[in-house]
This record gives structure tokens, sequence and C-alpha cells, in this order.
């Protein structure tokens, strides 16, 4: 049984940049049917088995053009592909507090609404201190929701590790001008932006978060990249 | 459609595609096959960058596919939409414009 080299190869280099899968499987599905006519078209000429398969390869061309082809489209298709340094310089300081806006309104009126009926205590501000908890589990899981984001942006659109490294200290960077405080006794939640930051254990907090965020991508991305190599080798064998 | 082309031959392939897929729905292979075919083998490239331009020009709604089974193979057949055919108006009046351009200065060359 004859498989087709170039189209494991492709998926590999569309996996190792991050493409969805379902992008990928129509890719290759596409490709595989392409390569199944081409070699069909050989053994009609009369090539062995062996002869077609490799002309059907060839025919459809060098497997990096192909995933370079398909990753510029992606990217032509939409704005933040078209201008990804623009996309990615100014995104970082408004994604998060916009990501957390969208979940702190059903929130705060969480908060009327638990505020009037005494949910959980006897005082007239019962559960204060859980509302601002839960703004600053916010806070912090938007941060690192808004910057896995744009790393994945950045690397599904080409953008290279030093690419994504600057990234990440420009999302720190900017989540450091992000102003947020939650009172507990005043009941106000406030966000916006600070320059110069402060020193203290918020901004500790906001660079391990953006350090381990950054870790972990890479982590993901390295084992990903790893994956599909090891799919591409074992494709080229069989 | 190599990085780095002029801009005035960026418009080529999907001015290709549209024109070939405005005459009738066909099948990726079957699109190569008329692009040789029509050309004379004259436009040849690595036959599998035809599906990055087909998903493209889709995305962007100048093509729609849909799934037939003919002859018992089930095959992803394309045509051009309303849209398309607005573009490939467009692409074919700039590539008429470009190329009467060419020729004047090919011709000015060999007078």
């Amino acid at each position: 049984m004859h498989e087709s080299v170039c189209c494991a190869e492709v998926a590999a280099g569309l996996a190792r940049h991050g493409m969805p899968a379902a992008r990928i499987e129509r890719v290759t599905s596409e490709l595989a049917e392409h390569w199944e006519d081409a070699r069909a078209e050989g053994l009609e000429k009369g090539l062995s088995a062996a002869e077609a398969a490799s002309q059907a390869d060839k025919r459809l061309g060098e497997p990096q053009e192909i995933a370079r082809h398909v990753i510029a489209g992606s990217r032509r298709s939409s704005w933040l592909g078209r201008h990804p340094i623009t996309a990615l310089c100014i995104l970082p300081f408004f994604f998060a507090p916009a990501l957390m806006a969208v979940i702190a309104f059903p929130l705060a009126l969480l908060d009327g609404w638990t505020h009037f009926t005494h949910w959980g205590g006897s005082d007239s501000r019962p559960n204060a201190y859980l509302i601002t908890g839960l703004a600053w589990a916010l806070h912090y899981s938007t941060t690192i929701a808004a910057l896995l984001w744009l790393c994945r942006h950045a690397w599904r659109n080409g953008l290279g590790t030093r690419w994504i490294l600057a990234l990440c200290l420009w999302c720190a960077l900017t989540a450091l001008v992000r102003f947020f405080d939650a009172d507990p006794i005043g009941r106000n939640v406030v966000f916006g932006f600070r320059f110069p930051w402060r020193l203290n254990i918020h901004t500790a907090i906001i660079l391990w978060i953006h350090g381990m965020a950054a870790a972990a991508f890479f982590t993901a991305a390295s084992a990903v990249k790893k994956r599909s190599t090891n799919r591409t080798q074992t494709t080229a064998l069989a | 459609m190599a990085k780095g082309n002029p801009s005035f031959l960026n418009g080529v392939p999907e001015l290709v595609v549209l024109e070939l897929l405005s005459r009738g729905e066909m099948y990726g292979y079957e699109l190569v096959g008329a692009i040789h075919e029509r050309s004379k083998t004259a436009l040849s490239f690595g036959e599998g960058c035809i599906y990055p331009y087909l998903h493209y020009l889709e995305e962007t709604k100048f093509i729609a596919s849909r799934r037939l089974t003919v002859d018992g193979r089930s095959r992803l057949y394309y045509r051009v939409t309303a849209k398309g055919e607005k573009r490939l108006a467009e692409l074919t009046k700039e590539w008429k414009r470009v190329a009467e351009g060419v020729g004047l200065i090919l011709g000015g060359a060999h007078a």
C-alpha cells in the first residue's frame, strides 16, 4: 500500500505552525485525492506502483512550498493575519480588559442580585470578599487567556519563536501598565491604565504569570513539533 | 506565486482559476489539467499549490464548493460565485491593461 509522503509532510508542516486540525484535514484530504488521481494516471501509462506513487508525489510539488501557501492564504484571509505586527502591538493593551469586561458584566449583575438577597450572610454586604476574589481571579485568568491567544495567533501566522518571546515581554509590559483594583469594603472594581507602574505583589504575580504562560506555550509548541516530525518519519518509512 | 513577485503578477493565479471555473464547475485535479491544457503547459507549478489558492478564494467568497460523487468517486467541486464574477471582471480588465503596457514596451524595444 503506497501513501503520499508529500501529504504527510504538508500535514506535519502545518501542524508545526499551529494550523487547526480541521484545516489540515481539509488540505491533506484534497491533496490525497489529487495524489490518488495522479497515481492512477501513472498506472494507466504503464508505470509500476512505486514509480506511479513517486511521480504523483513529484507532481504535487514541494511540501514546504504547499504548506507556505496554505499559511499565506490563511494569513491573507483575516485582518489580524494581514497586519500581524500592528495587531500584536495594539491588542495586548485592550484584549484582556475587553475580555474581562465581557465576563465581569454578568458577574456585576449577580453581585447586585446577591447584595439585595443577602445571600450567604446576615450583614448588608455578605459576599463582598467572594466577589472581589472572583474579580481578582478574573483579572489574572483573562491576562493568561489573552497572552495565550495572542501567542497562538502569532504562531499560526508564521511568526517565529523570537517574535513570540518579544510578544510575551510586550504583553507583560502592557499588563503592568493596566491598572486593576478590587476593593471588598468599598465594593469597587476599577480597571484602566496607569504609568509608571508600582512595584508590588501584583506586579510580581503578573511577571510570574507571563513567564509561566510563555514557558507553557513553548513546551506545548515543541511537543506539537516533535509529534508532527515523528508522524512524518513514520509515513516516510512506511 | 512566489514571495517577492511584482504586485502586477500577484493576481495571475486568481485570474486563471476564476476564469476556468467561470466556464464550469471543476475539482482540483481537473482544474490543474485544464490549466496545463489551455496554457499548453506554459503555466507549470507544483500541483498541490492549487489547493491553498482554492481555499483562499473560497474564504473570500469568490468561489464556492460542494462535494459530489461522480462515477463512485467523491470529490470537492468548485464554482465561481457572483462576487467571484465581479472579481474576475476586475482582474481581466487589470490584466489587459498590464499586458497592453508590456506589449507597448516590448513593441518599442523591437522597433
